[in-house]
């Protein structure tokens, strides 16, 4: 990975090159008529004109004509013999091409979040259009994330929908930004960068969730999930956790279940134009056993999210303005695991702040996204992300607030590969991801 | 100082190259003739050339003018734009085995363009199918009828009945017309009871691996064809061209086993002015794949000859779906549209992107608005096309124009159209379309659109040259406030409301210049430069210089 980072810059010189090269040597503009002749040169003036004044002007030319012969003959023997197809078709386990695997990249400036990996699924099972995915991102250094789903989708007949989903996570470094003030624990807001800490994580997680399309573009849902996670210190090179913190060196099971709502009015799923999307989901996790020490764990969760689309003008120039609200409170005298809490990084909604920056008991962002089309289904996205992390809501102030600015670049195809490049710059520094996996 | 001497140092021989290249003497050669025998030269079987052509001329060709020093040069005036090399001294393309001068010259009636290149009879069944088709988007196959001529059969969508048919129907008669050797398009009925399939006959299978062709096969190719408003199945049928096919040409560079094929054909005219014609019809697939040489024998003698094939990307059809509305205007990838959509943050709004636009089935998306002469494209560049100087683009819109409403109206209406309105959007739109090119290139600030320029005898002995104005003579100029002023040699302009000029008694070679106006002499356009020859007495035509 550290040898991708090293290509990351003239990989960026190349694409630039790649794009402003040929936009400066096309030649489309208006042919320009010469100037009219003077009288001295009429006589003189060739029935036509000379049309090639040197060939050894053009000599260098040929740097690029002689690489690319052989690629032109790959490329014609390619149509021929339908290599593009035969291509696709290695990643397609049928030949109605809905069952297949993908492959995950996920890069990032940060080292902590980068892997490879690979995506199965099918999308038509017993010919019902249910879906089955499975996927995993491996990272060299101990780092794995697995995750499966399985969906039935409603349908105009049938409008009972169900998905089945699991995760297993093994990260032996997460980072952490955490101090240790005399007695007392600070994580969030008032951490600094050089706070930062981490912890090895295995966790185990599944639920499933079952629901109801009341109208198009409504849904409630209810869910159950549950999750097993055994935290301890993470590896060398970083200052130890504070020993006070929940769940730390411990084996922890939780379970639980919660309620959802979903109203999407948006007028596509690929590529949104115009509409809103709103998502609520409150639940309540407990472990059914205190631990050793008679610790128990119990939280309750809400999260909130609104997206408004504002078409500002056609085609596909829109603003998109959302809000989020994370939170999660003790249930009783319960405990919360600290790595449950809340997070604002670079994945979630703070696009310039490294993985796992700021966690505390709630998480409240408003970005604003202005996207517009560059290239047929692609889009480019200029983004302006506020947010701050709070441990009562009487801690929300102003001067806590976090921003991110930034740019990016995306498409997503009719199979839900996301195609994602993103920079971020804020007051910490910034961040680059380049993400291509399959969205599900 | 160090630095400065290896500047000088670099300098010199730099500059010596630029004075080379801009001192090399113009030359005089005559075009050479290109239809004399030639051994057969071999098949050339690359396929459809749709990604080579399509990735080499969005990348790396753009790439390559940028290392081509006289390219550099010409881009920054140092040498003049590059002009065709197959014309002759008054700019006119000769009949060769690329192009036939037709309506332009002499104009063909209602019926002729009607007929197009073959018969104007339809072939009929019964067929006998040889093999599926197996290049291009559009289902169909090969077929021979009872004359033994081969017939290459496809389909249109089944949504939009007669939408890749029209466009070949009605453009293949166009491009006759203008000139260019096309193959006969016909749209027929066909009866699956009279279509026998042969026991060899093959199908492209997974992957396009052939494979033996069944009766199951030509009926699902059926099945998936468009029908009429009385259920027959509807077919876009075109008769093979005579000779032995050779494969496509090139719109770069020359055939190396062609030896009559001496002229590069990005520096041929008709390649050249044929963007100006493709943008009229809005054939946004005029590539390599869509061409075809055959080796021909004419009157003894067996050559080459070079035909534009496959025009079913033509109007409003992009082949197995209707054109996007960036069709037409921006190459499939085109960097200065991603690179400046991305600068300008949204801002640039290109105008196909709020086209208004009425779709009908049998046309896909074709409209008169947004249209620019020179800001239609391709799906990808082609360096013909890209090489076309301004007076390229006026012999081809001299061809265009020559295309009178009556003349499109009996093009158009070889074609199938059971929408209402359908036929009638299709005649205004190309009749916007050839105003809008005929508006742009008879623009005296662009080139003076004077063309057919005679020598005639007077009565009383004198002798005066005349021409017609294509501005005022095809509707794009106003008679009335056209004023032309023209001198001899280095003498004093004199003006002239009408398209003649006395010319003064001489036995030498002169030479005249022509510039028009068209806002009664408050400002002259572009000049024309007419070198005339002592010929019997009196004067010829011996040059044209725009």
């Amino acid at each position: 990975m550290r040898g991708l980072a090293r290509l990351a810059r003239p990989a960026a010189w190349l694409l630039v090159l790649a794009v402003a090269l040929p936009a400066v040597a096309q030649e489309d503009q208006p042919p320009a008529p010469p100037s009219p002749p003077s009288q001295e040169e009429d006589d003189e003036r060739p029935s036509f004109w000379k049309r090639s004044p040197s060939r050894l002007l053009e000599l260098p030319r040929y740097l690029l004509e002689l690489p690319w012969y052989p690629i032109e003959q790959l490329l014609n023997v390619s149509e021929r013999v339908d290599l593009p197809n035969r291509i696709r078709d290695l990643f397609y386990f049928n030949d109605e091409r809905t069952a297949g695997w993908f492959p995950n990249i996920v890069y990032s400036s940060s080292e902590d979040v980068e892997g490879l990996g690979l995506s199965l699924f099918h999308h038509n099972l017993f010919g019902r259009q249910q879906e089955a995915d499975a996927a995993f991102i491996y990272k060299a250094r101990d780092q794995l994330l697995v995750r499966g789903a399985y969906t039935i989708n409603p349908t105009p007949g049938h409008p009972i929908f169900f998905k089945a989903q699991a995760a297993y996570v093994h990260d032996n470094e997460v980072p952490i930004y955490v101090r240790a003030v005399g007695g007392s624990i600070i994580p969030g807001a008032d951490t600094t960068l050089s706070d930062r800490s981490s912890y090895a994580a295995r966790r185990t997680g599944a639920g499933v969730t079952a629901g109801r399309q009341i109208t198009a573009g409504l849904d409630l849902s209810t869910h159950l999930r549950g999750f097993r996670a055994k935290v301890t210190q993470g590896g060398p090179g970083f200052p130890p956790l504070p020993a006070g913190l929940a769940g730390l060196g411990e084996e922890i099971g939780m379970i639980g279940g919660g309620v959802g709502v979903v109203w999407d009015r948006r007028d596509s799923r690929l590529r949104p134009f115009i509409g809103a999307l709103v998502t609520a989901e409150v639940e309540a996790l407990a472990a059914p056993h205190a631990d050793d020490d008679g610790t128990r764990f119990g939280y309750t969760r809400y999260r909130l999210e609104a997206q408004e689309l504002i078409p500002l003008f056609k085609p596909h120039r829109m603003l998109v303005l959302r809000q989020t609200l994370h939170r999660v409170d003790r249930l009783g005298s319960g405990e919360i695991p600290f790595y449950e809490l809340p997070v604002l990084d670079f994945v979630e909604n703070l696009r310039s702040f490294d993985r796992n920056r700021f966690q505390d008991r709630g998480a409240l962002t408003v970005s604003v996204e202005y996207h517009y089309p560059i290239w047929r289904t692609w889009d480019a996205v200029l983004f302006v992300d506020a947010g701050e992390v709070f441990d009562h809501y009487a801690d929300i102030a102003i001067d806590a607030v976090q921003l991110s600015e930034g740019a990016a670049i995306r498409f997503m195809t009719d199979n839900r590969l996301l195609f994602v490049l993103q920079y971020g710059i804020g007051r910490e520094g910034d961040q680059f991801l380049f993400s291509f996996q399959q969205f599900f | 100082m160090r630095t400065i001497a290896h500047i000088r140092t670099a300098t010199g021989p730099l500059l010596a190259l630029v004075l080379l290249a801009a001192c090399a003497a113009p030359a005089h050669h005559a075009i050479p003739r290109d239809d004399a025998s030639i051994p057969e030269p071999a098949y050339d079987d690359a396929g459809d050339y749709v990604w080579s052509d399509g990735a080499y001329y969005m990348s790396i060709y753009q790439v390559r003018k940028l290392l081509d020093g006289n390219w550099l040069l010409r881009k920054i005036g140092l040498l003049p734009k590059e002009e065709a090399a197959n014309i002759d001294r008054v700019g006119e393309v000769a009949d060769s085995s690329w192009f036939a001068n037709r309506h332009a010259r002499q104009r063909l009636s209602p019926e002729a363009l009607a007929r197009g290149p073959g018969s104007g009879i339809p072939p009929s069944g019964p067929w006998t199918v040889i093999k599926a088709k197996a290049i291009g988007l559009s289902p169909g196959f090969v077929a021979t009828d009872e004359l033994g001529r081969r017939l290459f059969v496809k389909f249109d969508p089944p949504d939009y009945p007669g939408m890749g048919t029209n466009a070949d129907v009605i453009m293949s008669r166009l491009l006759h017309a203008a000139g260019y050797h096309v193959p006969e398009y016909y749209q027929v009925a066909i009866d699956p009871d009279l279509l026998t399939l042969r026991p060899e006959a093959t199908i492209p299978g997974k992957y396009k691996v052939p494979r033996p062709m069944t009766r199951d096969d030509l009926d699902r190719i059926l099945a998936a064809a468009p029908r009429d408003r009385e259920g027959r199945i509807l077919g876009n049928v075109s008769i093979g061209l005579p000779g032995i096919p050779t494969g496509a040409f090139s719109f770069l560079g020359s055939r190396p086993d062609d030896p009559n094929d001496t002229i590069r054909h990005e520096d041929r005219r008709e390649l050249r002015g044929l963007r100006v014609i493709m943008a009229w019809f809005n054939n946004a697939d005029a590539r390599h794949g869509n061409t075809l040489d055959t080796y021909i024998e004419e009157e003894g003698r067996r050559f080459l000859k070079h035909h534009l094939i496959d025009f079913s990307g033509a109007l409003g059809s992009a082949n197995f779906r209707p054109k996007q509305p960036s069709e037409g205007h921006d190459y499939y990838f085109d960097p200065r549209t991603v690179g400046g959509s991305l600068a300008a943050l949204g801002l640039w709004v290109k105008p196909w992107e709020r086209q208004k636009f009425t779709l009908f089935p049998e046309i896909g998306l074709f409209a008169a608005e947004p249209f620019t002469p020179v800001g239609w494209r391709g799906y990808y560049p082609n360096p013909a096309f890209e090489k076309m100087t301004a007076r390229d683009a006026f012999w081809a819109a001299a061809i265009v124009t020559a295309f009178t409403d009556d003349d499109i109206r009996a093009l158009v209406r070889t074609g199938y159209f059971p929408t209402p309105g359908a036929e009638d959007h299709l005649i205004r739109t190309l009749i916007a379309r050839r105003d809008t090119i005929g508006r742009y290139w008879f623009d005296v600030t662009r080139i003076n659109p004077l063309d057919e320029m005679t020598v005639q005898a007077l009565p009383d002995g004198r002798q005066e040259l005349g021409f017609r104005d294509l501005g005022v003579e095809r509707g794009y100029a106003d008679a009335a406030a056209t004023l032309y002023r023209y001198r001899v040699e280095g003498g004093d302009f004199e003006m002239t409301p009408a398209p003649r000029i006395p010319l003064p008694a001489a036995d030498r070679r002169l030479s005249l210049t022509i510039q028009t106006s068209r806002d009664g002499g408050d400002h002259w356009g572009r000049a024309v430069t007419v070198t005339l020859e002592p010929d019997n007495g009196g004067f010829s035509v011996y040059q044209i210089t725009r």
